[in-house]
């Protein structure tokens, strides 16, 4: 292991605290929570580290709430924290699907959703459920408070909209009534993977037909990304398997995966018609029992 | 007496190869030990014959008819606690690393950046100015000769003039803790000519390539000729060819590689270190630092798994803490972190492999073509030694009247390779193994019903003409994994179309291997007991604990013959200062040999006792039973005396109460033109049967179920070979569908455990209850076989044949992931 240069600690007790330091710091520092993802990066020399402002402390950004047809989620709620939800099983089990599959079991104890989300991996499992559950993200800085939806928040492999002074503060996802949905990952091992494809869906129907369509993909961009000409194909057909299959040579399209060691990018395209075939008509199912 | 016992050996003539025989001969005491040491029925007619034929009222005959020939054991073949479950539970056992202390330096290594480069210069000065480096090591400041290789003389511990592969150590920097040695690497000057590196075989073995060795690009070849094989395919009627393609398995040890150097008075040092082989270790170190073997002491500590790896990195790590230390005149310790373990420790050695098979309409095999192409990279390592193994056993646990096979070892600019549970073997019985099945196939045979007809039995030769007289027991083995798997319903079921996504297969795999070393030298182990005056045992062995429980196994032989209960038993891991030069702990040979001279020991020491307890308990010697803690008469159990006072009683008459045990290998080495001999003593016998459930969409291969089958002669504690079946298997399925170390250019792209995949316990098939035929071996103790190895290798030719039966497609190319199957079927036109 190599000396680690000096840097500054800052350890937030509240959110106030870190917003204030991030403000004081003019940006110069890195906002750590679990910590599962960033101190792999500074052990290996990845990043240069000046500052640290440790959040994971701050007790007032560990929750999971309702408040009037939203679910909050306090960004330093843990995966197992959001896995173990009563209400997030009742009302958006796509996302404890997704978050009871995430690393391992110490590594879901750790790890948050905020930091999750803001390591902004293609890969992160957390961002397909909620991209289909039209989940936004509350961002928090000295200056100002802001909610945006989470599909505008990743701009790239490890880049977000944030800007040096925010902190990602909470997660809100909104109640969706009288649909179906399904998380859906392919690894190369049954647990303690990383994805070489993960799909997120949910639909509602309307007389057998979709009235609503969501896919969310991840593992097979720069960014995890919604397949809004996959929905726009299927809105206002007919709930069946062939219609699914024609729409699932769009999915394919709507994609750019890569190779790497975790998958060959044909492989990525052929499995993004099957899983996502797979996850519809999981998600089709659902919304028909619900809507009985 | 002489006579007696060359008669003896006569006899043994029957069983034996002249030559070893003649071996033998020359330790006469041994001799007397292979007939002991073995299992009732063989015993007794060793006893028998050495009572009538040759006069042999010997008290070893009796000690022998008492202990060995009995219809069941006090401890052996049931359940023991192992001796150290509960010190591994409580995380009181000690591994390298925890015997860290403040005041050790830490030594990291300096390592090649290219993969094939003239090193043309070293310069310290910088890095001997980083705070906290304590010294700089090159080639040039050993003491001793610089060379570590394996079998051949060709890597030296420090490389002075070129690099070989990406990670070659070139210098040693020896700081006041890790981060400085790190510090001090960074600062390291070293100046480099890359070279243009090669990575295939093919390309190394073209006229024009360079050259990566001076003496050339083969490091060794190997062959055997057995019969005329251009007759033997005359005789064909279906006759089945084909390449395979293996790849480089990573150890994935959960203990990466470690060894702490301490320099001690008089120029003397100790080590303490993850190896699997303490003399080779002790040996090699003695040559680098030019001082006698006396001076180097190597303790053994626990190893959290090995699985070969460590045998091989065991004299390199070893020698590199040892130098550090030397020269230091400090302790000093080296730890990989995994990122290390992964990128620099040697691996699984890929094969190319051309495998040409014939076999007439009666299912019987006539001959056998094969050619192997090892990829040994940058130093041959065991890479020699496996590909001889591989070699050996390339016919399959067959009888194959013709042989021809012709291998060699290749230097590349890739990783070395590793010694790697199997060794050899499950690269090429994974080829074999589908030989067969294709064969069965064109023939219109069952391919358990074709492997049943060709099985090596008792009488049979092996593909080196090996004579197996007797533990050859494959043949009860299938037949009766067949029936436990429910083969045939199966098959039959699984031939039949299959509705839905998910097709099913059941396919089988056989292995054999070798019990013992496959190296030059002879194959002998050592041991020693001591009795303590309070009646506890204190037993050493050569053989490392490195998880697979042979101490367990050594307690309960020494507990039988001695009749001491288990729990007053210790047994030591191996330090050379306090035992003759053994062996490895690799190769099966753990209970095998190593087992023989924990017996051999034991034995010993059962005759004094008895003597002494005959003159006690006023009776003839024979009489004397010794169990349970007591020695009493047979026929009249309230006349006994306790273990410890008879113990006492030693002592006291100035017996000594301490034996040492050897015990040697019976065999031959193949000869170098022909190929053929017996180089192994005995062979163990596998065979899995696996069921796999193939996503036809996704390419996803789900292992459903294996069952594991072996003969391994007498089981000295069935939980410990089931626990060796399950690992193994696991172990095998990794290798054959998941695992794969990725290296682009000479740089491995998946140093971590988060992209170099093993199987999880949520991978693990279901593995119902194993069957364990019990064909025992003359010349081991209690007639037990190894099982370290043997369900590793049956592992991918059963899933592979499964996965046949299921789609169709056969892989030729391990592993054979879910994207390889999906283009596969995509290919053969299954999906648009």
């Amino acid at each position: 292991m190599r000396t680690i240069p000096p840097f500054n600690y800052y350890q937030a007790r509240t959110l106030e605290e870190a917003t204030s330091s991030l403000k004081s710091l003019m940006g110069k520092a890195y906002v750590v929570a679990g910590g599962t993802d960033f101190l792999v990066k500074v052990k290996k020399g990845l990043v240069k580290v000046e500052n640290i402002v440790d959040i994971s402390a701050i007790k007032e950004l560990r929750y999971v709430k309702e408040d009037r047809g939203i679910i909050k989620i306090g960004a330093l709620t843990t995966h197992n924290d959001i896995a173990n939800s009563q209400i997030i099983k009742e009302e958006a089990h796509v996302l404890t699907d997704a978050e009871s599959v995430i690393g391992s079991v110490e590594i879901r104890n750790r790890g948050t959703i905020g930091g999750n989300l803001c390591n902004a991996s293609p890969a992160a499992d957390t961002a397909p459920p909620l991209m289909v559950l039209e989940s936004k993200i509350k961002i928090v800085s000295q200056d100002k408070e802001t909610t945006m939806p989470i599909t505008d928040f990743f701009s790239g492999p490890g880049k977000t909209a944030l800007t040096s002074d925010e902190i990602l503060a909470e997660v809100q996802i909104p109640f969706t009534s009288n649909s179906g949905a399904c998380f859906m990952k392919l690894g190369r091992r049954n647990t303690y993977t990383l994805s070489i494809i993960s799909v997120a869906a949910l639909v509602s129907l309307e007389d057998d037909c979709f009235k609503d369509v969501r896919i969310a993909l991840g593992s097979v961009a720069p960014v995890p990304l919604r397949a809004k000409k996959t929905e726009s194909f299927l809105v206002g057909k007919e709930a069946t398997e062939k219609w699914i299959a024609e729409a699932t040579e769009i999915v394919k399209d709507e994609i750019k995966p890569i190779t790497d060691i975790r998958g060959k990018a044909e492989y990525r395209k052929e499995m993004s018609k099957v899983i996502t075939k797979r996850a519809i008509v999981e998600s089709v199912k659902e919304a028909k029992t619900n809507g009985e | 007496m002489e006579n007696s016992v060359l008669d003896l050996l006569a006899l043994k003539l029957h069983f034996c190869h002249k030559q070893a025989t003649m071996t033998l001969a020359s330790e006469m005491p041994e001799i007397l030990l292979d007939c002991y040491i073995s299992t009732p029925f063989f015993t007794k007619r060793f006893i028998n014959f050495a009572n009538e034929v040759c006069c042999m009222s010997s008290d070893y005959s009796r000690i022998l008819e008492d202990i060995l020939c009995r219809d069941s054991y006090w401890v052996i073949g049931k359940r023991a606690i192992r001796v150290d479950a509960l010190e591994k539970v409580l995380g009181e056992a000690k591994f390298t690393a925890d015997y860290l202390s403040k005041e050790m330096l830490h030594v990291k290594v300096a390592r090649s950046v290219h993969p094939h480069a003239i090193i043309k210069r070293v310069n310290k000065n910088k890095a001997l100015k980083v705070k906290g480096v304590v010294n700089v090591i090159t080639a040039n400041d050993l003491p001793g000769e610089n060379q570590i290789g394996y079998y051949i003389p060709d890597q030296p511990l420090l490389v002075k003039d070129k690099a070989r592969f990406i990670g070659d150590s070139i210098a040693l920097v020896v700081g006041k803790d890790e981060y400085c040695a790190e510090n001090g690497l960074d600062a390291l000057e070293i100046e480099y000519e890359p070279l243009k590196p090669i990575f295939d075989p093919e390309e190394a073995l073209k006229p024009e390539a360079s050259k990566i060795h001076e003496k050339g690009n083969i490091a060794r070849t190997f062959r055997v000729r057995k019969g005329d094989v251009r007759t033997g395919f005359t005789k064909a009627d279906v006759i089945v060819e084909n390449t395979y393609n293996t790849q480089h398995q990573e150890h994935a040890y959960i203990e990466p590689e470690a060894a702490i150097g301490i320099p001690e008075s008089g120029g003397r040092i100790t080590v303490v270190g993850t190896q699997q082989n303490p003399f080779d270790v002790r040996n090699k170190i003695a040559k680098v630092l030019g001082i006698g073997q006396n001076k180097v002491r190597i303790v053994t500590p626990y190893l959290g798994g090995g699985f070969g790896g460590k045998d091989t990195m065991g004299p390199i790590v070893c020698a590199t803490a040892a130098v550090a230390a030397a020269l230091t005149k400090k302790p000093t310790i080296l730890t990989f972190t995994r990122e290390e373990s992964i990128m620099f420790h040697g691996k699984r050695v890929p094969f190319d492999i051309r495998y040409k098979t014939g076999a007439s309409k009666d299912g019987k095999l006539t001959a056998t073509e094969i050619d192997i192409t090892a990829n040994v990279g940058g130093y041959a390592t065991q890479g020699v030694a496996l590909t001889k193994r591989a070699v050996i056993h390339s016919t399959g646990p067959y009888e194959v009247p013709t042989v021809k096979v012709d291998a060699r070892c290749v230097y590349t600019n890739r990783i070395f390779p590793a010694a790697f549970n199997g060794f050899g073997n499950p690269q090429i019985q994974f080829a074999a193994e589908s030989q067969m099945d294709e064969l069965a196939e064109k023939l219109g045979i069952d391919p358990l019903e074709f492997r049943l007809k060709n099985v090596l039995k008792p009488g049979s030769r092996t593909g080196t003409d090996q004579l197996l007289d007797h533990s050859a027991g494959l043949e009860e083995a299938l037949f009766k994994i067949g029936r436990v798997a429910g083969w045939e319903r199966k098959r039959k079921e699984y031939a039949m179309p299959q509705a839905g996504t998910r097709r099913r297969g059941i396919g089988v795999g056989c292995s054999w291997h070798g019990n013992g070393t496959t190296g030059v030298k002879q194959d002998f182990a050592s041991a020693s007991i001591i009795l303590n005056s309070d009646g506890t045992v204190t037993c050493r062995t050569e053989i490392v604990e490195l998880g697979q429980g042979t101490h367990t196994g050594d307690m309960m032989i020494v507990a039988e013959i001695l009749g001491v209960p288990m729990h007053q038993i210790c047994v030591e891991s191996p330090d050379t200062t306090a035992l003759p030069e053994g062996g490895q702990t690799h190769a099966q040979r753990g209970i095998t040999i190593g087992g023989a001279a924990v017996a051999n020991a034991a034995i010993k020491l059962r005759k004094k006792l008895n003597t002494l307890a005959s003159e006690i308990l006023r009776c003839k010697e024979e009489e004397v039973e010794i169990k349970e803690g007591k020695a009493f008469i047979r026929h009249n159990p309230s006349k006994n005396v306790p273990f410890e006072q008879l113990v006492d009683e030693l002592y006291a008459n100035g017996i000594s109460p301490a034996e040492y045990g050897f015990s040697k290998s019976p065999r031959e080495d193949i000869d170098p033109e022909t190929g053929l001999g017996h180089p192994y003593g005995s062979y163990t016998f596998g065979c899995n049967i696996a069921e796999v459930e193939v996503d036809i969409e996704t390419g996803i291969i789900d292992v459903l179920r294996i069952f594991p089958g072996l003969d391994a002669g007498k089981v000295i504690e069935p939980e410990l070979v089931r626990g060796q079946m399950h690992g193994c298997t696991i172990m095998g399925l990794g290798y054959a569908i998941m695992e794969d170390l990725v290296v682009k250019d000479g740089v491995v792209q998946n140093p971590n455990l988060t992209d170099y995949i093993i199987p999880t316990i949520a991978d693990k098939p279901e593995i119902p209850d194993c069957v364990m035929v019990e064909h025992p071996y003359r010349y081991s103790a209690f007639g037990a076989k190894g099982v370290g190895e043997i369900a590793l290798i049956a592992t991918p030719p059963a899933i592979v044949n499964a996965i046949y039966q299921a789609i169709g497609i056969r892989f030729r190319e391990l592993p054979v992931t879910s994207d390889k199957v999906y283009f596969a079927l995509k290919e053969r036109g299954d999906k648009k």
